[in-house]
């Protein structure tokens, strides 16, 4: 886990980072705003530290820069001032959370290992999500069924699947998935559900899919 | 000129003659009955001398017509059925498993289990009585040949595929590689809609 610490009083900075090191983090230490936009932008970090009060520039001018490259590594802020305009001005610009100086070593840990739990949830939001149902994998990133084989599908027919897949066990009737998936094109013929469904059953099939889907318009269809 | 299927060479070509005609017959029976086609194409070649040799050598085997025709090696005839449809595939596999004297060495399924690079067709070896010598000097003979049957879709990648001139293993043509499977994969989505519409269709 690499934590990027960014302080001026140098005292602070060197006992912060030998915490940390101890703790098991890698620590990278810099002692303005500038230098933490440098490292932020060079390196990859998991979480990262700053005070607010800097030379150069300040931890909230910062911490908007590296937002604005896009970078949405979990940030504290850290300050002396228990100010609220502080803490508003820091959050707003993106700051994940917000330390008072003088804050407890214990503290400073259980808030990074907060904000690195944070920061892995968002990352995984970013990868692309599988859902698995009997031998199958949906590639929802890349729009394609895996069993033995893989078969890529079209938009409607992927998430059609989706809806099915992420609701096993309930069964949906044709007017309810063209609701949910034709709504925008209210002039197509509802039996485009009954085509989509056939699709996907054909699909599956040629995967090697150890389950299909079951049902019609009426009754309502499901995975099986 | 001596050649690598020597005196057998007229039995290998009437062999393949006599199957391509009894594939052709039952297409024709399947038509009278008010059916499409079973194929659209239906490609045969005897394979070539240096081709031939090449895969002799591959295996280490010396350049003899028993070496070439009677078991080592099957695929001196080929046959290639290209279907439009994927039901058509295995119309045409159940009529070949039926024809007499014609009996199934070896069955490659990869519509089912697609190879890694994408590749699908369905290979069968088969072996048929003919009345020609063959290379171990049985008369009636028995004669070796391939048949791929793909369809359309699935020809026209793999000829894209043999096309492009790139190292299938080295890992610098990761991404072409995976492309190229992805196209397969989209091309094998194609095929089976283009199923379903056909069955929509038969079945109004």
């Amino acid at each position: 886990m690499k934590i990027l610490i960014a302080d001026d009083e140098i005292n602070l900075r060197t006992m912060l980072a030998a915490h940390l090191k101890h703790a098991g983090y890698e620590v990278t230490a810099v002692s303005d705003g500038e230098e933490a936009v440098e490292a932020a932008s060079a390196g990859s970090f998991d979480v990262m530290v700053f005070d607010i009060m800097m030379p150069n520039k300040d931890g909230v001018e910062a911490l908007k820069e590296i937002r604005e490259k896009g970078i949405m590594t979990p940030v504290i802020l850290s300050t002396a001032k228990g100010d609220t305009e502080d803490k508003i001005a820091g959050l707003d610009a993106g700051a994940d959370d917000y330390l008072t100086k003088p804050f407890s070593m214990g503290e400073l840990l259980a808030r990074i290992r907060a904000a690195a739990r944070r920061g892995a949830q968002n990352v995984s939001v970013q990868i692309p999500p599988v859902i698995t149902f009997s031998n199958v994998s949906l590639d929802t990133a890349n729009a394609e069924i895996t069993a033995v084989n893989t078969i890529s599908l079209a938009t409607k027919e992927m998430r059609l699947l989706e809806v099915l897949a992420s609701n096993q066990g309930r069964s949906f009737t044709g007017e309810e998935l063209f609701g949910k998936l034709w709504n925008d094109e209210p002039d197509t013929s509802t039996k485009v559900v009954e085509m989509y469904v056939n699709y996907l059953r054909n699909k599956l099939l040629a995967v090697g899919a150890l389950c299909t889907i079951t049902g019609d318009p009426d009754s309502g269809y499901a995975l099986s | 000129m001596e050649t690598v299927y020597g005196k057998y060479r007229d039995g290998l070509v009437m062999t393949l003659d006599d199957l391509t005609k009894r594939i052709e017959g039952y297409n024709k029976e399947y038509v009278a009955e008010g059916n499409e086609p079973l194929y659209y194409h239906l490609i045969t070649r005897i394979k070539s001398e240096d081709s031939m040799i090449s895969k002799l050598d591959a295996r280490g085997l010396p350049h003899t017509p028993e070496e070439a025709l009677s078991g080592s090696i099957y695929d001196a005839c080929g046959i290639r059925i290209v279907c439009c449809f994927i039901k058509d595939i295995f119309e045409n596999i159940k009529r070949i498993r039926e024809l007499p004297g014609v009996r199934i060495i070896r069955e490659k399924d990869y519509l089912a289990n697609a190879k890694p690079n994408g590749y699908r067709s369905y290979h069968m070896i088969i072996s048929v009585e003919e009345p020609y010598e063959d290379a171990r000097g049985n008369c009636p003979g028995i004669w070796y040949a391939e048949i791929q049957l793909r369809t359309i879709a699935m020809d026209s990648w793999a000829a894209l595929e043999h096309k492009m001139k790139y190292k299938k293993t080295v890992s610098d043509n990761d991404l072409i590689v995976s492309e190229l499977r992805r196209c397969a994969d989209e091309l094998a989505a194609c095929d089976v809609s283009m199923q379903t519409i056909n069955d929509m269709i038969n079945n109004q």
